[in-house]
């Protein structure tokens, strides 16, 4: 019977997450400064007629799909993160991968502009060199969860200090997609849609096909070992695409953070813990909340524009202490 | 399975271990005691490939412990650590697969074997009725058990299990006792574990190991090498050693 019933919530959970992701992607699609109504836009898209629609399509349409592909990313990011280091606390934000990845853009685009399409790149070594230090200063504590976020703090604090000395030291107003400390999905380009399209898509696909590692993780490192599961070498693989995962987002759409955390925390109380769900729901609903965030930014004070991630950080806070309130269920028994 | 010459430091470079040499014989139950750091959970690390000694071998059908690949040695040897943790909304059918994984590849399916072996260490863990409660609902006693049929459904012929008796009420020490005797009795299996309670050793053993500052004392069947002089040189303890017809051999302390 309980079984039926968890059965159901999650059922439940994943149609409702998916609804809701279709109804404000098109809500967002039509609403702004320029508004449509949902016909004229499905109608122009095929004929190509409406000039509106053309204008949304070269200037929101970016945006939308970057949004939601750096909600997703972002999302499962943390849940991969959160199963490696078995922390729920664990969040590309919290413990700096996301400002590595960016600090390494800024002195990209800074350094060398003409290599644009290897951003990514960049942004990966630069999330993959943050990840490798809390790790290997958390490491002789055993991972100890509360160590590894302060760890994780402070790589943070230095790696957007760095970004910021480096931003302000060449004048504010270069810096006009990547920001180290929030982010704003205006003025995307199709062209970041092709990046992030490409490698999230990548990362996504790579992260389901772990699921089983990741839930292998919920044991101890002893019981899997006499297991005869290679615990070292999962642990670096999940960890390598869930940098890759952060850094994309964060070379593309900048900084957000919680939402790595708040997800798959809801996530688990909605679906489980089994990671064959928790997965794909992450990255649904993450894609779900910065859709939501950003349009929220974009239409509550029109024509002023709020960064999503301030929205994000907003809603965030608050919520993640009625999270934690409401039920401590963390890794483990 | 041949241990020899053990010895072993962790990172601190304190040594833990000194020229261990022990034999664990085939369908029997063999009994690590000793007082609280002398080394016989380290041992027991070493003897199932979790720590690598500095120096000697364990060697296991006639081949070094750390030459087998791992899901290879997995199938050999099976074990039930002191604390162990899973997701908390696991069931406990789930966590026993758990034990199947050492004859699988990441994405393989399910077979027919698989199935059995599972419902087999179900039955006899008497978890078979709970195997879809989570294990978080179940009593300490039960979650002891979902974690031995966890290693049963591994299929191996040895089976390691440090202090499975901690932190148990005395109805569920013996129960995990009983089961670990019909297992090495009925099933053949051979069965090194640690032990707090002397009596239970003496009572369940085929042979006991008893160590001391990361040294052997003494090796042996219980009936011949448990005297006052050895409980006192290993625990310090001053006990009476007591034959009953019926109970057989049991100690009794009387003080320090």
């Amino acid at each position: 019977m309980k079984e039926v019933l968890s059965m159901v919530k999650k059922l439940v959970s994943f149609i409702v997450v998916i609804i809701l992701l279709v109804a404000v992607t098109l809500y967002s699609a039509i609403s702004g400064s320029i508004e449509i109504t949902a016909g004229e836009l499905i109608k122009g898209l095929f004929t190509g007629t409406n000039d509106n629609v053309e204008i949304i399509k070269d200037l929101r349409f970016p945006r939308i799909i970057i949004a939601l592909f750096a909600g997703a990313t972002l999302s499962v990011s943390g849940v991969l993160l959160q199963a490696v280091m078995r922390n729920p606390l664990a969040e590309p934000g919290i413990i700096g991968v996301s400002s590595g990845a960016g600090f390494m853009s800024i002195i990209m685009i800074t350094f060398f502009p003409t290599l644009f399409f290897y951003t990514p790149l960049f942004s990966f070594i630069g999330g993959a060199i943050a990840f490798l230090l809390v790790y290997m200063f958390s490491w002789k504590s055993g991972l100890n969860p509360l160590r590894m976020i302060l760890i994780g703090v402070a790589i943070n604090a230095l790696f957007t200090g760095l970004s910021e000395f480096l931003s302000s030291s060449n004048g504010s107003s270069m810096m006009s997609g990547v920001s180290v400390t929030s982010s704003t999905l205006t003025m995307k380009t199709w062209n970041d849609v092709e990046i992030i399209a490409l490698y999230g898509t990548i990362g996504l696909i790579l992260s389901f096909l772990v699921f089983a590692w990741c839930n292998h993780l919920g044991l101890k490192d002893k019981t899997l070992n006499n297991l005869g599961f290679r615990v070292n070498r999962a642990r670096f693989v999940i960890s390598l695409i869930a940098v890759l995962l952060a850094s994309i987002a964060t070379a593309v759409a900048g900084m957000f953070t919680f939402v790595g955390l708040l997800i798959p925390h809801i996530g688990r109380s909605l679906v489980g813990t089994d990671h064959k769900a928790l997965i794909p729901f992450s990255a649904l609903a993450g894609a779900l909340l910065i859709i939501t965030a950003d349009t929220l930014g974009r239409t509550i004070a029109s024509p002023i524009e709020i960064p999503a991630s301030i929205i994000m950080a907003i809603i965030g806070g608050p919520f993640l202490i009625f999270l934690l309130r409401k039920s401590d269920r963390i890794y483990g028994n | 399975m041949e241990i020899n010459n053990i010895s072993f430091a962790y990172q601190d470079k304190i040594k833990r271990l000194h020229g261990i040499d022990a034999q664990i014989n085939q369908g029997e139950i063999t009994t690590i005691i000793g007082p609280n750091g002398c080394g016989k959970s380290t041992l027991l690390g070493i003897i199932t490939n979790n720590y690598q000694p500095q120096e000697g071998q364990v060697i296991l059908d006639g081949k070094v412990i750390n030459k087998y690949k791992p899901k290879e040695l997995a199938q050999k040897l099976g074990v039930v650590h002191q604390q162990n943790t899973a997701p908390s909304d696991m069931t406990v059918e789930k966590l026993v697969e758990y034990g199947r994984l050492p004859y699988k590849n990441t994405f393989s399916p399910k077979t027919d074997e698989d199935e059995e072996k599972v419902e087999w260490a179900l039955r006899r863990t008497g978890l078979l009725d709970r195997k879809d409660s989570k294990i978080d609902a179940l009593s300490g006693g039960q979650q002891q058990r979902a974690w031995i049929a966890m290693a049963l459904a591994q299929d191996t012929p040895f089976l390691f299990l440090d202090e499975p008796t901690s932190n148990l009420d005395i109805y569920y020490q013996y129960e995990i006792l009983d089961l670990v005797k019909q297992l090495c009795d009925e099933h053949g299996l051979t069965i090194v574990m640690v032990l707090h309670d002397i009596n239970q050793a003496i009572q369940y053993s085929h042979q006991i190991i008893a160590m001391k500052q990361g040294k052997i004392i003494e090796k042996g069947n219980p009936k011949e090498i448990v005297t006052p002089k050895l409980i006192h040189d290993v625990y310090g303890v001053n006990v009476v050693v007591k034959n009953d017809e019926d109970l057989g051999m049991y100690i009794v302390p009387v003080g320090i």
